[in-house]
């Protein structure tokens, strides 16, 4: 049942990924991406309604590598949702859409692989460090989103060629550049407060902050680099390019983080 | 069955002192209005040509008449020289003259603005409209005109939205408010900066304030034209010496001095990027030579158009629109196609008409006949009536619902009128 509900979530999301393309490459823009936002809004509640029966039938492995992806894809849908409700940023779900897409399916490609954390590792303040730090990671991701976006359309504007092929219902970059903004005043702070959580559970749990674990040093590596980012746009204000670099590489690293520092290196994490 | 004659000059066909000669624009009443129209025939106004429909479009680039008429288009033409008082060779030189299918095919294709000079243009549209008001005011628009008209318009509305005809910006001043867009989310939070006061600027600017621009400032050399400007088109207006502070303030920027060297250079921006904290600009380079210098675009966040990149901007939006026009071209077939099938198909109406007829007759006879038998046997009342009634139409619907769908069908698929003689003869109708 689990594994049917995974793949209907991940055809969801596949079809809103196609709808908004459609929608910004074609007629009808606010009808295809309305019918793309009605999809991701299914996905988000069968996947709550997954993770929910997942959490109490088998508590003790819920954090396998699979149901690892599934709640940080559950965060990014959370977030672009409160995002879209209190800004009008429909914008956001171009890139949340194929990006939830993109983790729905390496979760059910990791599902054969599952292997079991240690009990020990599972309790109520890891719930808390998880959900902070997927938050964080998937408002990286919006804001990263925006930025490949703001970087394509900035080219496309600066050179003066192919405005052509620019589709006619892309945001404009000030719209790109304030979710860049507004991901990034947000996603800092969670991702700070869910690694510190983390290290007072690692405190609690092992008896020492700081382990020179793979995993902690390249979360401090992304701490540090998102901090500069957020200090940037709040007392800088700086904002256009920039940002969109720093956001990309912010979360290229993350991604890195999750799928090669996890799978390949020795760490906690490695689950 | 009526002929539509279409005939007129435009643009292509005829230069502006011509289309003036002969522009039909005065004609607003059934007095004035230079046809008679057979239902308002009346011996004071015999003098006039008789035309069954009719419909006048008169617009800057066009003049057009469609008539619903039995006779030559040349009479048409007669009228309208009498009415301008202008040499028939003149109008004949210039004139285009369509019928029935390509007449219908003409006017959707005007409809649809295909056939203007600036191809997708939306005003053509309302024009038509406006003419199609007077045309039913004047009490010329019968089933025909009625049809077509309707036509016509749903057709331009099919074409704008399943076609790019219409889509992106083909003048210069619409274009740089387009680009502006691609660059700021909401045009009300951003100031604009006239530099100059050219009349390509002015235009430039009057986009820029219907788009809904926040506050415009206008700086010039001479700063009494500048507030000339200012009235004619609101803002406020500033001496020269002001620039700098105006820029750091504003977020687009369109310049049009007479200026011979760039008065907008790279270090005059560094300076005034690092003021606005680097918040974007759009700057809009319409002189000739250049107000701002090209090393200018290099900057962050900077973003300069001069007239050039403009022209290839709207240049390629007109070569889109062209790839789109052909697209619109089968749309419109396709609608003429259906418009000729109706109108080809009224030809079937008087036998149709004349079926029913028979029917009611035939009901009627035999519903009283019947009735009178009933009262003799001592069979009465309004239900027995009403059951005879009903059943009478049942059979006689019946009874004609075979030759009727075989008189339409082969109209459809033959498109083929010659069943009706042997119909009405099988039918009696003409008895």
């Amino acid at each position: 049942m689990l594994v049917t509900l995974s793949v209907i979530i991940t055809i969801l999301t596949a079809i809103a990924t196609v709808l908004f393309y459609a929608g910004i490459v074609g007629q009808y823009s606010g009808k295809l991406q309305k019918c793309a936002v009605y999809c991701l809004g299914a996905s988000f509640i069968l996947l709550s309604f997954l993770l929910a029966i997942t959490f109490v039938r088998e508590m003790d492995i819920y954090v396998l590598r699979s149901w690892y992806l599934l709640p940080l894809c559950w965060s990014l849908l959370f977030v672009s949702f409160i995002i879209y409700f209190a800004h009008k940023q429909n914008v956001i779900f171009v890139f949340v859409a194929p990006l939830s897409f993109i983790l729905f399916i390496s979760a059910l490609i990791f599902l054969h692989q599952e292997k079991p954390m240690e009990n020990l590792v599972t309790g109520p303040l890891l719930l808390v460090h998880l959900f902070l730090i997927f938050s964080g990671i998937a408002l990286m991701g919006i804001a990263a989103g925006a930025g490949c976006l703001f970087i394509w359309q900035d080219k496309l504007l600066k050179n003066k060629t192919k405005l052509k092929s620019m589709p006619k219902n892309i945001p404009s970059l000030a719209a790109l550049d304030k979710v860049n903004d507004i991901a990034t005043n947000i996603g800092f702070p969670l991702y700070t407060v869910g690694l510190c959580s983390g290290f007072i559970w690692a405190y609690m749990a092992w008896g020492k902050l700081f382990s020179f674990d793979y995993k902690e040093i390249i979360s401090l590596i992304i701490l540090a680099l998102y901090g500069y980012l957020f200090y940037q746009r709040k007392v800088h204000s700086i904002n256009g390019r920039k940002p969109a670099y720093i956001a990309l590489c912010v979360f290229a690293i993350s991604l890195f983080s999750i799928f090669i520092v996890n799978t390949f290196l020795p760490t906690h994490h490695s689950f | 069955m009526s002929t539509i004659h279409l005939i007129g000059l435009n643009h292509r066909t005829a230069q502006v002192e011509i289309r003036e000669k002969f522009a039909l624009v005065e004609y607003t009443s059934p007095e004035n209005w230079p046809f008679l129209c057979h239902k308002n025939c009346r011996s004071s106004v015999q003098n006039k040509l008789a035309v069954k429909e009719s419909l006048i479009l008169s617009t800057c680039n066009r003049v057009e008449i469609i008539a619903v008429y039995d006779g030559s288009y040349e009479d048409l033409m007669n009228v309208w020289c009498q009415t301008r008082g202008a040499d028939i060779n003149e109008l004949r030189a210039c004139m285009y003259h369509y019928e029935d299918e390509e007449a219908i095919r003409h006017l959707f294709r005007v409809a649809s603005s295909l056939d203007s000079l600036v191809l997708g243009e939306p005003q053509i549209l309302g024009q038509l409209k406006a003419a199609y008001r007077l045309s039913v005011a004047a009490g010329h628009a019968g089933l025909l005109i009625n049809r077509l008209l309707h036509k016509a318009f749903s057709v331009a509305k099919r074409v704008r939205s399943e076609t790019a005809v219409a889509s992106s910006a083909v003048s210069i001043s619409y274009a740089a408010v387009e680009l502006a867009k691609r660059i700021f989310e909401d045009m009300s939070e951003h100031k604009a900066l006239l530099l100059g006061a050219g009349e390509m600027a002015e235009l430039a600017a009057m986009h820029l304030v219907q788009s809904g621009i926040r506050e415009l400032k206008i700086v010039n050399r001479t700063l009494s034209r500048a507030e000339e400007l200012v009235n004619k088109i609101g803002g406020e207006a500033f001496e020269f010496n002001a620039l700098e502070d105006c820029l750091c303030d504003t977020d687009i920027v369109i310049s049009s001095t007479g200026s011979m060297e760039p008065i907008i250079h790279q270090e005059l921006m560094t300076r005034v990027m690092q003021k606005r904290k680097k918040r974007p600009m759009f700057l809009i380079d319409i002189a000739m030579p250049r107000d701002i210098d090209p090393a200018v675009n290099h900057l962050d966040n900077v973003y300069v158009y001069d007239i050039d990149d403009l022209k290839e901007v709207v240049e390629e939006n007109l070569a889109n629109r062209k790839v789109e026009a052909t697209k619109a071209a089968q749309i419109v077939d396709e609608e003429v196609k259906f418009f000729e099938l109706w109108r080809g198909s009224l030809q079937l109406k008087p036998t149709i008409l004349a079926i029913e007829d028979k029917g009611k007759n035939i009901i009627n006879e035999e519903v009283h006949r019947t009735l009178k038998r009933f009262d003799h046997l001592g069979i009465r009342g309004e239900q027995v009536e009403e059951a005879l009634e009903k059943m009478a139409h049942a059979i006689v619907r019946k009874c004609h619902h075979a030759p009727l769908e075989f008189l339409q069908n082969s109209y459809k698929h033959n498109n083929d009128t010659q069943n009706t003689g042997i119909i009405r003869k099988v039918l009696g109708l003409d008895e």
